[in-house]
């Protein structure tokens, strides 16, 4: 059986964990790769993945969430139907806006997703801390 | 480095504008769009021709002088070669200094300003009037930095 990951942040995992399901973003799409990546960083850096991310409304106003990569939650590709490994695209870079330099080159096998994952009972990795 | 912040709270009007007019553009020119990326308030139309893609980025700033949308363009070439069991990715990427400079900024202020007319289709017509005119500079850049990666072959290959 072939997998397919979702790197991610400690918080939005647990978010995930408590719904069960990797929902999509307000893009549509959840974000898979079939690379595997050793670090956060690297799965940042060849992924392309904004530094922040989602706003969430807090008592004090709205407040971004910061994307480091700390866990992977690995699916077996029979959660994803219709997902092939054909269907990877690069990765487009990751520029920071003010001076427009690339923080992040990208490159990696990007798939983009459009339904609800069910992740009940799979197995999420930490990865190591820079 | 200017200090900014994205802004995710951009009038509801100007946020369902970018989409309608990011979405009509893709379309007509058949293109790749994503109507917001990764959670953040950034619009985004692409395209790839042979080995190179390229792109517009709707960004939406606050900067201390108001909110502002930011239309950058942006483009990359690739090419991949296998060494040694690695994928050795090859990517030829626009200066950051040619992005800036090709980059145009919309008030939105400008846009607000009207919100209590029936502008519904002047702001479409000014933000599609932006968006055209990036994308035409997507297509000039020049792709002088050239930067080469090692990437573990996937486990599907």
């Amino acid at each position: 059986m072939a997998h397919f990951y979702h790197y991610t942040s400690r918080v939005a995992a647990q978010m995930a964990i408590a719904t069960g399901y990797l929902h999509p973003g307000s893009d549509g799409v959840v974000y898979l790769t079939d690379d595997t990546y050793a670090t956060g960083a690297a799965a940042a850096q060849y992924l392309g993945i904004p530094v922040i991310g989602p706003s969430l409304s807090t008592p004090v106003g709205v407040a971004p969430l910061t994307k480091p990569m700390e866990t992977v939650c690995i699916i077996p590709d029979d959660r994803v139907p219709g997902l092939t490994h054909s269907g990877a695209v690069r990765a487009a870079p990751f520029r920071e806006y003010s001076t427009g330099r690339v923080i992040y080159l990208g490159g990696g096998r990007e798939f983009r997703y459009p339904r609800p994952i069910d992740i009940a009972g799979l197995m999420w990795i930490a990865l190591p801390v820079p | 480095m200017q200090y900014y912040q994205y802004n995710y709270m951009l009038p509801p009007q100007i946020s369902d504008a970018i989409a309608r007019v990011v979405t009509s553009f893709a379309k007509e020119h058949d293109l790749k769009y994503e109507l917001t990326r990764q959670g953040l308030p950034v619009w985004v139309v692409a395209d790839s021709l042979g080995h190179r893609t390229n792109s517009v980025r709707i960004e939406s700033i606050t900067v201390p002088e108001g909110s502002l949308l930011s239309f950058t363009p942006d483009a990359y070439e690739d090419e991949t070669d296998v060494h040694n069991g690695l994928i050795v990715l090859t990517r030829k990427l626009p200066s950051a200094e040619d992005i800036i400079a090709k980059r145009s900024i919309l008030e939105v202020d400008r846009l607000v300003f009207q919100d209590t007319q029936p502008y519904q289709g002047e702001v479409d017509f000014v933000l599609w009037r932006r968006l055209a005119d990036v994308w035409e500079r997507a297509a000039e850049l020049d792709l002088r930095e050239v930067h080469t990666r090692e990437m573990p072959l996937p486990l599907s290959s």
